[in-house]
């Protein structure tokens, strides 16, 4: 049996996770002095070698040539996971985690998601409110650089600290334009992009392939934006390729360190610390904590209240394409901008008379204009030949699209859970996801159906045939929040406002896993300021002695 | 499976474009098209040539390039050689469309109609693969539809036609 590599050293916190949260944790403890040991799974992404630049025409003959693209997710044949029905997990392992990547969106969060629970009694309350969360937001925004306008809404709160926005695109103008001739605001989108220089920054060159990584780094990503200047405190130390297993308890019911293995060697190791912050992402850290079981813990460890693990939630979405008959037969724009989406429809149903569903919705607009990749909808136009080429090209700079998001309530039964009998290549329990939709969602998924068909229409756009009610595959938003949540009563959450165990004071976890409920809204941005207020916390309970 | 009919109208096309036929394309950037030449790796020298003249036929030459000039059949060569499955499922359309008599117009003509039958499996086939092929090459996305983005561009105007606001 191979021996286990033990660490004397016992470091003020470990941190287990380098995308936003754990990265956000780092960068703000080091600051202050804090001993901080990163545990992360992967290694730094080369960001000379992302394919930032690779035109569509390219990429296959570099593939043949033996070159290939960062490898930035999981292959699920090295960590497995299961789930039924199916659920897509997309998970990043390196520097930075899924920021390098993400779709950048960067919406606050209001008092109607903090206080949903209190308005419609469904589940529990967050613990905290917009004005606990509103600093936080002013500083990760000046902090990362968040473009946006001051166009906000109750449903969206505003920020004096917005870079410009980017000018929308012909078709977002005309979008926008039919959402307001039908009663809907549609506003600048609130993007971690930068527009103009910021914090010594040089800004987006708009080459639109954001989702390939940014090869100047002008969006906001862990990795460059938190990771690196927390190496300079000289406080922080960094494992790279290793894959957290435990958290460890010690006789007093406190965490003592984590257990990890060697992602290249397999071999065990185990660190130590005073604190311990969780931040895989969901879940990733929901599976760390249910299999760090105990004689204290059988259950997991901060486990009492069994929550863990449970109410797993995220988005309903679905997609509707079109083309504006404005811009059929028009010039090629070069409609790349920052990537994605320029405008954002934010929730307003709540301002409606009457529903018959909780909570809400609102809507992205990626892919519009003239975008590679239309073999998707240029397939579905009629006949072959010169016409059919002609009608193609016609077509080109007229797409018009509406992604909307709406919120999953947090069900009991909707949980990750891990199995003893599957066990991964360290030989623990993988995740397995237990996840369905029900008639909320479902209710929801009509008005969102037909809110997005109005807008089209009062574009009078040609809609691309579709299937009403059908929704993409779990998880495809990426968004996975809830299953250690927090909340005021330790019978009924894991986690307090701060992000602290109830059980284990000496544990945090600060990805979307704490989050009490999903609203519609990308999350990103409320992690980073979460994550920030929770290691505030953690600082000043190191300063007075009581953690 | 080429006829009389399909050269004759090849011709015709030769003839109505003749200094297309005469010289290389050229790209929109004014580079010339890239100089290496495919080498296919699946297909035989006549189930090549078969494939080029059916994917003319969904993306023709006009005033732009067409498939053939984008070397969509190589492309679906190398396809059909690195998943042997879509391999196979090639030369099983490669051989229904070389069994229909009548010429290969008429027969895109009747299948491109149909639904729930061989032919229109085979017909959405050699379009959706033909499509996804000639619209990621330079001549179609770039040549063909103006697609000159993913670029270092440093100003963004966005919309700038009063028309839309």
């Amino acid at each position: 049996m191979a021996q286990v590599q033990k660490s004397p050293e016992v470091h003020d916190v470990i941190i287990v996770g380098s995308g936003a949260a754990g990265g956000m944790a780092a960068w703000n403890l080091t600051r202050k002095g804090v001993k901080v040991l990163m545990l992360d799974a992967g290694e730094k992404f080369n960001r000379g070698g992302f394919w930032s630049h690779v035109k569509p025409w390219e990429s296959q003959k570099k593939l043949d040539a033996g070159q290939k693209p960062p490898q930035f997710f999981v292959d699920n044949n090295e960590q497995p996971y299961e789930s039924d029905p199916y659920f897509y997990l997309v998970r990043v392992w390196g520097r930075g985690g899924r920021t390098n990547v993400w779709g950048r969106v960067a919406l606050r969060y209001a008092d109607l998601d903090f206080a949903s629970a209190e308005h419609d009694g469904w589940e529990i309350d967050w613990p905290i409110r917009y004005k606990d969360v509103a600093p936080y937001y002013d500083r990760v925004e000046q902090l990362i650089g968040v473009c946006g306008g001051d166009d906000d809404q109750d449903s969206l709160p505003g920020s004096k600290f917005h870079l410009p926005p980017p000018a929308p695109r012909c078709g977002e103008r005309l979008m926008q334009r039919a959402a307001k001739s039908v009663g809907i605001d549609v506003v600048a989108q609130r993007k971690a992009v930068l527009t103009k220089e910021h914090n010594g920054r040089g800004p987006c060159h708009y080459c639109g392939a954001c989702g390939r990584g940014c090869d100047v780094g002008a969006f906001f990503n862990a990795s460059d934006y938190l990771i690196e200047p927390a190496f300079k405190t000289g406080n922080l130390k960094l494992v790279d390729n290793a894959v957290v297993g435990r958290v460890l308890v010690g006789d007093d019911g406190l965490a003592r360190g984590v257990q990890y293995f060697d992602r290249r060697t397999k071999e065990e190791h185990t660190v130590l610390a005073k604190r311990v912050i969780i931040g895989a992402a969901c879940v990733d850290s929901t599976r760390i904590l249910l299999n760090s079981k105990s004689e204290r813990f059988p259950n997991g460890i901060g486990n009492s209240s069994d929550v863990i693990g449970r109410y797993l939630c995220e988005q309903v979405r679905f997609h509707m394409y079109g083309f504006a008959p404005e811009l059929m037969g028009t010039q090629t724009m070069n409609d790349d901008g920052i990537g994605g989406e320029h405008i954002y429809l934010p929730r307003f149903n709540h301002r409606l008379p009457k529903r018959d569903y909780l909570r809400g919705y609102g809507s992205q607009f990626w892919n519009i204009g003239a975008q590679p990749g239309l073999a998707s909808w240029a397939k579905q136009l009629p006949g072959y030949g010169a016409g059919l080429k002609q009608n193609i090209k016609k077509h080109f700079p007229a797409l018009v699209a509406m992604h909307p998001y709406g919120e999953v309530l947090p069900y009991k039964d909707n949980r990750v859970v891990v199995d003893p009998k599957k066990v991964d290549r360290y030989g623990l329990p993988i995740a397995k996801i237990e996840y369905k939709i029900r008639d909320n969602e479902k209710k929801m998924l009509v008005d969102m159906y037909d809110m997005a068909e109005q807008v089209m229409r009062a574009a009078k756009a040609e809609i691309l045939p579709f299937e009403r009610g059908a929704v993409d595959v779990a998880g495809s938003a990426i968004h996975e929040h809830g299953t250690v949540r927090m909340g005021r009563d330790p019978k009924r959450s894991a986690l307090n406002g701060f992000c602290q165990m109830h059980d284990v004071k000496n544990v945090f976890v600060v990805d979307g896993a704490a989050f009490t409920t999903a609203s519609e809204k990308n999350p990103t941005l409320t992690i980073l300021a979460l994550s920030w207020r929770a290691t505030d916390y953690l600082a000043e309970q190191i300063r007075k002695g009581e953690v | 499976m080429s006829d009389r009919r399909d050269a004759l109208k090849g011709l015709a096309v030769l003839t109505v474009l003749p200094a297309l036929a005469q010289q290389p394309h050229q790209h929109a950037d004014g580079t010339p098209p890239d100089a290496a030449k495919p080498v296919a790796r699946f297909f035989s020298p006549s189930e090549l040539r078969e494939v080029g003249d059916w994917v003319e036929l969904i993306v023709p030459r006009t005033e732009t390039p067409g498939a053939r000039d984008a070397n969509v059949h190589y492309l679906i060569d190398g396809l059909c050689h690195r998943t042997p499955a879509t391999g196979k499922a090639w030369r099983t359309t490669l051989a229904w469309l070389g069994k229909q008599k009548g010429g290969r117009e008429p027969l895109l003509a009747r299948i491109s109609t149909e639904s729930g039958t061989a032919g229109a499996m085979h017909f959405k086939r050699l379009k959706d693969t033909t499509i996804e092929q000639y619209y990621n090459t330079r001549e179609g996305l770039q040549t063909e539809l103006g697609w000159n983005a993913n670029t270092y561009v440093a100003e963004f105007k966005g919309c700038t036609h009063k028309e839309h606001s």
